[in-house]
């Protein structure tokens, strides 16, 4: 039996948390146009805007596996460095026909491919033994990567590319990633997938029983996650047009993220953004000042939110301001 | 040629052996899985190399003073942080989490203090000749340590109180209280043993190879590798585990290249996990 779906006014005067709404979403607009416009604005940072939209990127990415489907996954960067690596053998050394602003989408489905075949038996793994097999994962995935043939994926050498260099043209490609995987983001929210993941996340038993195809689910999840990282991979080659071994498939990236899903609050849309942003701003702070803090500083993020904040800031915020609630969800 | 790899790979494996006891211990006993062991291993090991090379202490020494040194810091590592995380819900998930903010904190000091160089210790031992293979006598020394204290830690188990009282709170921390054992205390001790541990073993990473702080990641993946193959907190599986691993990481470098050699743990333990993640021998809490 069908019944009549509730539909809520956009502004509705009673409830404050519309008014909220209507502010995040004037904020997000008015953030987009000023993301959108730097390239042209003159002695803007590029990079510095590039690499802040990368690390919400990542984060949102690691959000769908591990925000909601539940599975911690401390090998995340292996995806985004094979997405340097489908670019960068793809363009650098073989050559292909494609042009890159197509094949930076296209290319990353291999990716998303080996997740599917890896996360086919890695995905009945649970809680720690999964984190840990994934942990693995990427650092097996980087030695096979360095002792590759060195005409082939580069050796510890790396790929440079010099003639795709194009950072305002790749500028665009990120801000189309992160508007896409947003949209995503909060279209999972309240879609029946979406409900799916987050009851394999609570509890995969009860979440089977009840009819949901948990492993089709779980690798779904974890293919589309695994894509947004290649993909941020992809164009961050087609960006500084080089990749090398030692920086794509390094712990710290995986760190980073991690630190900036759990500081946001996982499982939600806003809270790997305002985690990775808050956390990137941070770093870039600290970046030149003191190079070496800023690794022990994430995990002392981590550590604090595990201990005194477990649901992120957003779990934070809704503790305190409870008719925020139903916004942040 | 294989005499010798197997023994190299034998004497190596006994270090390995000692080295993941600490992590089967901490996740046998309180459920609580510590990823940052392969930086707290790298980073005892620095602190022998400190302690040998800068403050001219025999190798030896430094590793006996190590033990308490691991002990109380294990202590006050379980009072100060994982003490809050125990009480809760999902303690094994939200503990994964918490060591990988430490491990990110350890590694990031040891990167500061000693950069990516290679440092290594002057070796304390001569190499013997046995029946013409040669015997690196700090490797057999190692190797004896390590499997030495991983027996003793078994005797510990099956005949002390503590012992005993450690695998009560593992099988339960409720049934455990209702004896009369606080598993507070009890938890609070095994994390010290198992930093104790984990401190000798660094001294015998210290002395039995080059280190660098990146070194952390390739030794916490051997070290989950022993622990699931060998069970969670049972040292003879661990010993045994190690070795399997030690033979056979050195018998891939007879058709590998020497650099793949690390990837082999990685890809033992993805395999072990996939195919068998009950591991080969009993865990800790089922005896």
């Amino acid at each position: 039996m069908k019944t009549v779906e509730e539909r809520p006014l956009l502004i509705d005067r009673r409830d404050p948390a519309r008014t909220v709404n209507l502010v995040l979403m004037g904020a997000g607009v008015v953030a987009a146009f000023v993301i959108a416009l730097q390239p042209l604005l003159p002695g803007a940072s590029l990079v510095f805007w590039f690499n802040l939209m990368k690390a919400i990127v990542l984060a949102l990415s690691l959000n769908l596996i591990t925000g909601y489907t539940g599975y911690i996954d401390f090998g995340h960067v292996v995806f985004y460095g094979l997405g340097t690596y489908v670019a960068g053998i793809a363009i650098g050394m073989l050559g292909i026909g494609i042009p890159v602003p197509l094949w930076v989408f296209i290319g990353p489905l291999l990716v998303a491919a080996i997740a599917v075949v890896v996360g086919l038996p890695a995905l009945r793994l649970r809680g720690a033994y999964f984190a840990i097999a994934m942990l693995s994962f990427n650092a097996a995935t980087r030695l096979i990567v360095l002792n590759l043939p060195r005409d082939f994926a580069g050796g510890a050498f790396g790929i440079p590319s010099p003639e795709i260099y194009d950072p305002h043209t790749a500028y665009y490609g990120m801000v189309g990633l992160l508007v896409v995987v947003i949209v995503f983001t909060v279209w999972l929210g309240n879609s029946r997938f979406g409900v799916g993941l987050k009851s394999i996340r609570d509890d995969e038993v009860a979440s089977s029983v009840m009819g949901v195809r948990t492993t089709r689910y779980k690798l779904a999840a974890f293919g589309v996650s695994a894509y947004v990282a290649a993909t941020a991979g992809s164009i961050d080659y087609w960006f500084v047009a080089f990749t090398s071994n030692e920086l794509v498939f390094a712990n710290v990236v995986t760190v980073e993220m991690v630190a900036g899903v759990f500081l946001g609050g996982a499982g939600t849309v806003i809270g790997p953004v305002l985690g990775a942003g808050t956390l990137y701003l941070v770093r870039d702070f600290l970046w030149v000042r003191f190079p070496y803090l800023y690794l022990p500083m994430f995990g002392v993020v981590l550590v604090i939110v595990v201990l005194w904040m477990p649901r992120g800031i957003v779990g934070f915020v809704e503790d305190r301001v409870p008719w925020l609630r139903a916004k942040l969800k | 040629m294989e005499a010798q790899v197997l023994l190299n790979g034998l004497l190596i494996g006994g270090v390995y052996g000692i080295a993941a006891l600490g992590l089967g211990l901490v996740w046998g006993v309180m459920s609580v899985v510590n990823v940052s062991h392969g930086d707290m291993l790298i980073f005892f090991a620095y602190m022998t190399w400190v302690m040998v090379s800068l403050q001219t202490l025999p190798p030896f020494l430094a590793l006996a003073l190590l033990i308490p040194v691991g002990f109380l810091l294990g202590m006050g590592l379980y009072r100060f942080l994982v003490r809050h995380l125990i009480r809760r819900s999902e303690v094994e998930l939200m503990s994964l989490v918490l060591f990988f903010g430490v491990s990110a904190i350890i590694y990031g000091i040891a990167a500061y203090l000693w950069g990516s160089d290679f440092r290594s210790l002057p070796i304390p031992l001569p190499t013997l000749q046995i029946m013409g293979v040669a015997v690196p006598g700090t490797r057999l020394a190692a190797f004896l340590i390590g499997g030495g204290l991983v027996l003793g830690l078994l005797w510990f188990f099956r005949k002390t109180y503590w012992g005993k009282a450690i695998r009560a709170v593992a099988q339960s921390r409720d049934a455990a209280r209702a004896l009369g054992i606080d598993p507070d205390q009890v938890s609070a001790v095994s994390f010290g043993i198992a930093l104790a541990y984990a401190g000798v073993a660094g001294a015998l990473i210290a002395m039995i190879s080059p280190l660098s702080p990146s070194l952390g990641v390739a030794y916490a993946g051997r070290s989950f590798a022993v622990v699931v193959l060998g069970g969670l907190g049972n040292p003879l599986g661990a010993l045994v585990a190690g070795i399997v691993l030690g033979l056979a990481e050195s018998m891939s470098t007879l058709w590998i290249t020497f650099a793949l050699s690390p990837a082999v743990a990685f890809v033992l333990l993805f395999l072990v996990l996939i195919v068998r993640p009950q591991g080969l021998f009993k865990p800790l809490r089922s005896r």
